[in-house]
Formats: C-alpha cells, sequence, structure tokens
C-alpha cells in the first residue's frame, strides 16, 4: 500500500479544521484546491479514511456526516510516547534511539563523560 | 536412528550450553554484527535440528519396519510399514513432529513480518500527516515536547524526531543520533529484530529464543553506536544518548543497569573491536553450527530415499553404490538366498509369438512355419 495520499492529508486537515460533523460536500467546498476535486474522489478517499479509522461518521438524512476519530493532539502524542514507552507491545514498526534512564544511572554517566572529555583534552 | 539422536542432542546442547555461552562471552560487545549472525546461526540451528531429527526418525523407522522384497516400485518413498509396530508409531511421530515444528516456524514468522508491516504502515500514515518533513536534515519532524527519536525501517522507511530532541541535542550530537538510525536502516537491522521476535513468539516457553531476541535487539543497538562512532566519535555518541535521556522524564520502572547505560559506558571506555582474523574465525565457526544439522542428516536421508525399496543389506554409505545396487539387483531376491551365479534367462513359454514350442520334456524343437504346416496335415 502507498503512503498517505495527499488528498487525504488534506481532507484529514479540513476535518480536523471543522468545528462539528460535516458532510463529503463541505469537505469539498473547504478543500480551497483550484480547480476543485470531483465530488466522487472526495467521497472515495472520505470512506477509505473512515474505513481506516481516522474518521467516525453518521447518517445524517441522505447524506453521511464525518468527523475526527481522535484530534491531531492525541495522533501526536501517540507516535511520541510509541517511541519513548519501553513496555509497549507496538514495538514491531520501529527501532527507537534510547530508553528511559534512572536519576541515579544518569549521573553517574554524567560523570564519567565527563572524565572521559577532561581525559581527552589534558594530553594535548 | 544415532542420526535422529545426534540431532536432538545438537539442538539440546545449542539451547542450553550454546546459549549461555553466547551470552555470557565478552566477544559480542567487540563484534556486534557477527553476534547478530551468531545468534541468528544458533537459532537457525536450533529449528533446523529438531526438524531434521524428526524426519531422520521417520525414515529409520520406515526402513526398519518394511520388509525388503516387498515393495515392487523402483525408489517409493515412504515405504509404508508392513504391519503397525512400534517402528511405524516412531514414523508417525517423527513425521508429525518435524512437520509441527515447520509449520510453527513458518506461521509465526509471517505473522511478525505480517504485524510488522501492518504496525509500520499506520505510523508512517500517522506521520504523512501530523509529522512535518524537515529536507535539510532528510527526517521527519513531529512537535512534541518529549525528546526522542526512531527509525521506521522498510522500503518507505523514515526517520522521525520530534521538536523536543532538536531542542535537546547541537549539531553535532544530532548528526551522531541521525547517522546511529541510518546504520540501523542499511544494515537492515530490522529483518534479523522481526525474525527474532518471529521465532520466540513460535516456541515462547523456551529461553534460548527470547534470549537471542533481546540479546539481537542490544547488538544492533551497539552496531549502531559503532557506525555513528565512527562518523561522529564516540563520546559525541555518549553524550547525545545521555542528552536524550536527560531531557526525557525519567522512569521510575527502570532498576539500575538498563541497555541505554551499558551503551553509554561502552562507549565512554571505548571498545577494541575484534580483529579481522577472529571474526573470520567466528563466522567459520557460525557456517558451521548452521551447516551441521543437514551435513549430518543428509547421508540417512537420501540413502533413505533411494534405497528404503532395495534390498537390506545395502546400506548406504554411498548414495552412488546403493543406487546401483538396488536397479540391478533383483527384488525377488533377499541378500541370504541370493545365488552367486544369476540364473540364466528362461524363455517366456507362454508367449504366442515365439518360433521355440515347448516340449514336455523340456526340450526345445525348432519349428518353421512350413514344417509346422507339414504336421498339422
Amino acid at each position: 500500500m502507498p503512503r498517505f495520499g495527499e488528498l487525504e492529508a488534506s481532507i484529514m486537515e479540513v476535518v480536523w479544521s471543522a468545528d462539528k460533523a460535516i458532510t463529503v460536500r463541505d469537505i469539498r467546498d473547504r478543500l480551497g484546491r483550484e480547480p476543485a476535486p470531483a465530488y466522487n474522489t472526495v467521497l472515495t478517499v472520505t470512506e477509505i479514511l473512515h474505513r481506516k479509522g481516522w474518521l467516525a461518521r453518521e447518517k445524517h438524512g441522505r447524506a453521511f456526516r464525518y468527523w475526527p476519530a481522535g484530534s491531531r493532539d492525541d495522533y501526536t502524542a501517540q507516535l511520541v510516547t510509541e517511541a519513548l514507552d519501553s513496555a509497549q507491545d507496538r514495538a514491531a514498526a520501529l527501532v527507537r534511539f534510547m530508553e528511559k534512564m534512572e536519576p541515579g544511572e544518569m549521573a553517574e554517566i554524567r560523570r564519567a563523560l565527563e572524565t572521559a572529555r577532561d581525559a581527552e583534552r589534558r594530553p594535548r | 536412528m544415532i542420526v535422529t539422536l545426534f540431532l536432538l542432542g545438537h539442538a539440546l546442547l545449542l539451547a542450553t550450553a550454546g546459549t549461555a555461552a553466547l551470552r555470557r562471552a565478552g566477544w559480542p560487545t567487540r563484534a556486534p554484527r557477527l553476534a547478530i549472525a551468531a545468534w541468528l546461526a544458533l537459532s537457525a540451528s536450533i529449528v533446523g535440528s529438531v526438524i531434521l531429527a524428526g524426519l531422520t526418525a521417520t525414515t529409520a523407522a520406515t526402513r526398519a519396519g518394511s520388509v525388503p522384497g516387498r515393495c515392487y516400485g523402483p525408489m517409493r518413498w515412504p515405504c509404508a510399514p508392513d504391519t503397525f509396530s512400534g517402528a511405524a508409531a516412531l514414523a508417525a511421530t517423527g513425521a508429525v513432529a518435524a512437520l509441527a515444528v515447520a509449520a510453527r516456524v513458518v506461521g509465526c514468522l509471517c505473522a511478525a513480518y505480517r504485524t510488522a508491516a501492518r504496525e509500520r504502515r499506520l505510523l508512517l500514515d500517522a506521520l504523512a500527516l501530523v509529522g512535518r518533513t524537515d529536507a535539510r536534515l532528510g527526517v521527519t519532524v513531529v512537535d512534541h515536547a518529549a525528546p526522542a527519536a526512531y527509525c521506521v525501517p522498510g522500503r518507505h522507511g523514515r526517520i522521525v524526531v520530534t521538536s523536543g530532541a532538536l531542542a535537546a541535542l547541537d549539531d553535532a550530537r544530532l548528526a551522531a543520533v541521525l547517522a546511529h538510525e541510518r546504520a540501523h536502516m542499511r544494515q537492515l537491522h530490522h529483518l534479523a529484530l522481526t525474525s527474532a521476535r518471529g521465532l520466540a513468539r513460535a516456541f515462547g516457553p523456551l529461553p534460548a529464543f527470547t534470549t537471542a531476541q533481546d540479546q539481537i535487539a542490544f547488538l544492533a543497538e551497539l552496531a549502531a553506536d559503532d557506525a555513528a562512532a565512527k562518523r561522529s566519535g564516540r563520546l559525541t555518541v555518549a553524550e547525545a544518548l545521555l542528552a536524550l535521556a536527560e531531557a526525557a522524564p525519567a522512569d521510575a520502572m527502570a532498576a539500575g543497569g538498563t541497555a541505554t547505560g551499558a551503551r553509554a559506558r561502552r562507549l565512554i571506555t571505548g571498545s577494541r573491536p575484534l580483529g579481522r582474523t577472529r571474526i573470520l574465525l567466528g563466522l567459520t565457526a557460525a557456517a558451521a553450527v548452521l551447516t551441521a544439522p543437514p551435513a549430518a542428516a543428509e547421508p540417512a536421508l537420501s540413502a533413505t530415499v533411494v534405497a528404503c525399496c532395495g534390498s537390506s543389506h545395502t546400506t548406504a554409505t554411498q548414495p552412488g553404490h546403493v543406487l546401483r545396487g538396488a536397479r540391478t539387483r533383483r527384488p525377488d531376491y533377499s541378500a541370504a538366498d541370493e545365488p552367486a551365479t544369476p540364473l540364466p534367462r528362461k524363455p517366456d513359454l507362454r508367449s504366442t509369438t515365439s518360433r521355440y514350442r515347448p516340449a514336455t520334456n523340456g526340450l526345445i524343437i525348432p519349428t518353421s512355419p512350413k514344417r509346422q504346416f507339414r504336421l498339422s496335415k
């Protein structure tokens, strides 16, 4: 599957910036593209976003109205906590640079590092 | 049967003493990439031995259970044992065990790779939405105060850094972090990690595989640290580790010696890389561990494929010899009652097209069609 498409990202921006649930027609109008993409294109991509779990929806009259399943901050926080949390189960996707340390150990390493830097500078 | 026992012993030895020795050895921190190869070879060798042990048990038991001379087709395999006996039970057990282990390994490896791919896709989707690409650094930046840096490996892989991490690192240290992450991607560490994870899941209670998983994860970090140290200097890499750790909220769960702490200490004291001769020696040893089970099982398996329907005394040291023996020897004779000189070939008496007509006393009178006609008159 290709990476998240440009139109998908734009639609999520629109839905996140809207203050209430909106229809596909509203989304298309607010995309602010010139020329505006076809209604059916926007409908299809919005359906995909719903299927992927990014958008929730509810039927209003004849049309669905969509709203984001999680706020932008939720996703950001999720991206970061996944990388920081050592007890997480979703380690399959990433290799992280470091894990958290306990203060005593950090202080000990800080001392050792300073000693090593000093030793490196002195002979010259 | 001896081969089966040897293979089982080999697996048992590697899973206990081999694992313990490799975990306690000092050289892996001096040659982390070699050590990753060693752990993978160890795991693969254990699994391979068990599968091959099952197969050799099956073939040995079918050979013992089948009476030579009963099979008429050449090289039929597996030969069905004549009666349901201990040999048949052993053959069935071996076959089932081999199949079960193989299926479990393949299934769990596939599951591990599928899970990793799915998680990676979700992560890349989320990154495309909330992250912004920094073209100068070639990374994706996520605006968040907590310092974190990681890579999402794979074809669409990328390095992710939070704005908190960017704030905590100066240029030199950031370069060290990026060099570390690029080394992960370049050296394809995720493949080793995912394979180890799959095996650990397949044989959960066995400590050999979980140990391998933990060790490979740690060694991959050491290998990436070495690559970063070559580029930025080992003290800079250590400083980057410490800077990010100090900026992160401290972890009350982390007990005294974490893996990150061990990495920092190793970078500070410096580690002498293993010499080229020893690396070669280690690679040879890993290759030997990996090829020992198939090499041990091969004669038994190929001899069975060829000779299981031949006579029983052609026990199989040389496949070529067995092949010739199995083809030339007639299946009706067992080894004991086979005559020293081959019997002359008797003419086929029932053939109607033969020019030879049988006589009652065994004499054969040649007849021509003309004479036959005259006689019948």
